[in-house]
């Protein structure tokens, strides 16, 4: 059922607290622009359906990524090729950065989407080991090891 | 792991205005061509009661008493984009006596039966409303018919919007 009214200050508020970080984190997550849109508007009318009530702004920030990552698992299991938009038809991306943006993002989309998670998280997005596993429910353990499999693989990658 | 500029680069990836603008713009200019393949599963709930009071029915749509005409807002997912272009609204419909119910427009069924422009129940049912969203202009209409008289229900879908109204009774 997809019934609601929404609240628009409500959504609007929250797209301005996470709409860049959700966006950024489908982008490189879904390799295109236009899945990493549908992926944070399907997040956004999850959020419109759901109405989560939330303790603090902590919990809602880990409900809106938490969300995002499984959103991305979701449309990752249902893409058969991965798909890459070139970033120049990426209007916010300034010029000068989408080469190196190009070249990050196709590193990332060759690992499995279990260490591009952490990866993403935690060395791109900046969250610390104890918040990266709060956001992937898993142990904080579980994240240092696929860290430390994903920067073996990024090595490797990198030499290619 | 990454270099500096990297992660700058990456930090530095703005959400584009365009999804902004979706996201929180006023339902009216929610955009959404026809193009997109859509399926909505959007429930109304119809309560035609059997006992009422002043010789008028209750119906009761997305939870609010439908008086006049009740509005609400739905927003398909990616994954129903492209699916197909068919909407199905369930409706239950609650009718305590010999009542048709018939569309003008795209077909309902009762569960596990075939898709019709007519069907009769004499007990709470819910009935699948398939409609084309091109079709009709974006406006349909079902007729609830008891000893009481003939009720019009009109739907309409607007992108995101569906508006359900009551017209009086003949």
């Amino acid at each position: 059922m997809h019934l609601f009214k929404p609240n628009k200050i409500d959504v609007e508020a929250a797209f301005l607290r996470y709409g860049d970080v959700l966006y950024r984190l489908a982008l490189a997550r879904l390799g295109s622009d236009a899945d990493a849109q549908d992926a944070v508007q399907d997040v956004f009318a999850k959020y419109i359906i759901a109405k989560p009530k939330f303790n603090d702004e902590n919990h809602e920030k880990a409900w809106f990524l938490r969300t995002m990552v499984n959103q991305c698992h979701d449309m990752s299991r249902r893409q058969k090729l991965r798909i890459f938009t070139p970033l120049d038809d990426v209007k916010n991306i300034a010029q000068d950065e989408q080469t190196v943006l190009s070249d990050l993002l196709v590193l990332i989309a060759q690992l499995s989407p279990i260490y591009a998670d952490v990866v993403v998280l935690h060395f791109l997005e900046g969250f610390t080991i104890d918040e990266t596993a709060n956001l992937l429910e898993i142990t904080p353990s579980a994240v240092k090891m696929r860290l430390s499999r994903a920067r073996e693989m990024l090595q490797e990658l990198r030499k290619e | 792991m990454f270099a500096e500029k990297e992660i700058i680069a990456y930090r530095n990836i703005k959400a584009p205005d365009a999804l902004r603008e979706k996201i929180i713009a006023r339902p009216k200019s929610y955009k959404k061509t026809i193009s997109f393949i859509a399926t909505i599963a959007a429930c109304l709930v119809l309560i035609i009661s059997g006992m009422v009071i002043n010789n008028q029915s209750n119906i009761v749509v997305n939870g609010q008493k439908l008086n006049d005409s009740v509005e609400f807002y739905y927003v398909a997912t990616a994954m129903e984009r492209t699916v197909n272009s068919t909407v199905v609204v369930p409706i239950q419909v609650k009718a305590w006596r010999d009542t048709k119910i018939s569309v003008l427009s795209g077909t309902i069924s009762l569960e596990n039966l075939d898709q019709t422009q007519e069907v009769n129940i004499s007990s709470p049912k819910e009935i699948l409303w398939k409609i084309e969203p091109q079709d009709a202009q974006g406006e349909f209409e079902m007729l609830i018919e008891d000893k009481k008289g003939v009720k019009k229900v009109t739907l309409k879908y607007d992108n995101t919007k569906v508006t359900v109204t009551k017209e009086k009774e003949k």
